[in-house]
């Protein structure tokens, strides 16, 4: 498992709710690369990546009454929102385009190309369903188990295992269309 | 090569995090206010759960707003909320409207859960809040509690964490009554595979004779306990049953003992 120690962003997230902003400061802080890091494999153009992050912890605030916290980390749920912001980024930008404007553009643009490795793998992600994207994002990437991935995503476990299985093939598919489909003991060797 | 992961720029992640601490300070929950002409009653009224004592499956209650009966049993919690947990302690049942707090308190050594359930004395919504944070409601409609107060609502189990949980919240809105439900407990530890479902899942396939045999060793499990399994369509692709609401811990031991992983395994490859 790859997300924070277990409580990590309880007290911060508990006291952002509570009018004390520097908490949702903090929380900001600790996961914002990480963040930066999944919209880079999701934004079909790099540039757009600093906008999805700003978007992502935007939306975070605005839906916070809905945000699940997994075992005390809010990691889940920030990943969570990057796949839906970046489903639709045109979308997204539109409701907080007046807080967009506030930001600044960086200083020194980087040359995305020269670092992101947009292999087939990445282009294959983006081309699966958003289903597919979130648990392909929480449970391979990002390494949750099913179960704290069906705890952010709202869904029984079991539902998680299948969908997972569903999508592993799907982009199996699409990264080698050759490839042998996996079995449950794949599967398996993940929940291990 | 992988991705440039390095920093944003300063000065735009710092005018970020500026306006996301001030989104999140100007977002502070108002005061409560009490509608004139309203009865203010205590609108926060702390209890604490008892965690010391062990063993003894009595109720304390506490009363916020006296008319009403409510009965609860234990026998019906742990057959249909909590099947196969032992309750630890003293649960605390208390009645309440508006916003309720349990301080949790110590727990007993060997808890490694916290068993809530929340119902509806009123229709309405109740807001379910543990350690601040929200984790979901209860909602009741007046059909729900036309013959009385309604412990239909959802119940969890929570797992302890070494910070948490500490406190459980319950909120309702314009007075509407609600009653909580708490207790620290040991959730069931479902057993491993048998040998049986273990060697059918060996080879990664799961067959339909293996996903039928594991689904005959469910049912004769689940008899040799004394319960029934009802209505077993075996020709549909995914076989549909039923079992009786009360056989929770049996049905949980046998399930995960016998068919769980061949369930699973044969439904997902029919998708």
């Amino acid at each position: 498992m790859s997300i924070p120690p277990s409580g990590v962003d309880r007290d911060d997230w508990s006291q952002a709710q509570r009018g004390v902003g520097e908490g949702f400061g903090r929380i900001f802080d600790r996961h914002r690369d990480r963040v930066y890091r999944h919209v880079l494999r999701l934004v079909p153009v790099p540039a757009d990546a600093d906008d999805a992050v700003a978007i992502v912890f935007f939306e975070t605030w605005r839906r916070r009454d809905d945000a699940r916290l997994v075992d005390g980390s809010l990691l889940p749920w920030l990943l969570v929102t990057a796949t839906k912001v970046t489903q639709n980024l045109t979308r997204s930008a539109r409701r907080h385009r007046a807080l967009l404007a506030k930001l600044p553009a960086e200083e020194h643009a980087r040359d995305h190309a020269d670092h992101l490795d947009d292999g087939p793998a990445s282009t294959a992600l983006r081309e699966l369903p958003l289903v597919d994207r979130h648990v392909i994002t929480l449970c391979v990437l990002e390494g949750l188990t099913d179960r704290e991935a069906a705890l952010v995503l709202g869904l029984p476990v079991g539902t998680v295992k299948s969908r997972l299985s569903r999508a592993k093939r799907r982009l199996a598919a699409r990264v080698d269309p050759h490839s042998a489909p996996l079995t449950r003991l794949d599967e398996a060797a993940h929940d291990a | 090569m992988m991705p440039d992961t390095s920093p944003r720029t300063p000065s735009r992640s710092a005018v970020l995090r500026a306006e996301l601490v001030t989104q999140a300070s100007e977002s502070a929950p108002r005061p409560r206010t009490v509608a004139t002409g309203r009865v203010a009653v205590a609108a926060v009224v702390t209890f604490a759960l008892a965690g010391a004592t062990t063993g003894a499956a009595v109720a304390a209650t506490g009363v916020l707003t006296p008319p009403s009966s409510v009965a609860i049993s234990m026998d019906e919690m742990l057959m249909y909320s909590f099947p196969g947990t032992e309750f630890l302690g003293t649960p605390l049942i208390v009645t309440g409207s508006d916003e309720t707090i349990v301080d949790l308190g110590l727990r007993p050594d060997d808890a490694t859960g916290l068993a809530l359930r929340v119902g509806c004395i009123d229709a309405g919504r109740y807001d379910i809040v543990i350690d601040g944070v929200a984790d979901g409601w209860v909602q009741c409609t007046e059909s729900d509690v036309v013959g009385g107060p309604s412990l239909a609502g959802g119940s969890s189990q929570y797992e302890l964490t070494a910070s948490g949980p500490q406190t459980v919240t319950v909120r309702g809105t314009h007075g509407d009554r609600y009653v909580v439900w708490v207790s620290w407990s040991q959730p069931p530890v479902a057993p491993e595979p048998s040998q049986a479902q273990a060697d059918a899942l060996a080879d990664g396939v799961v067959t339909r004779e293996e996903y039928l045999a594991g689904l005959d060793r469910y049912v004769a499990c689940m008899e040799a306990s004394g319960w029934q399994v009802y209505g077993i369509d075996r020709e549909a692709d995914v076989v549909s049953y039923s079992i009786e609401a009360i056989s929770g811990a049996d049905d949980l031991r046998c399930y995960a003992a016998e068919f769980s992983e061949l369930d699973m395994g044969w439904q997902v490859s029919r998708e």
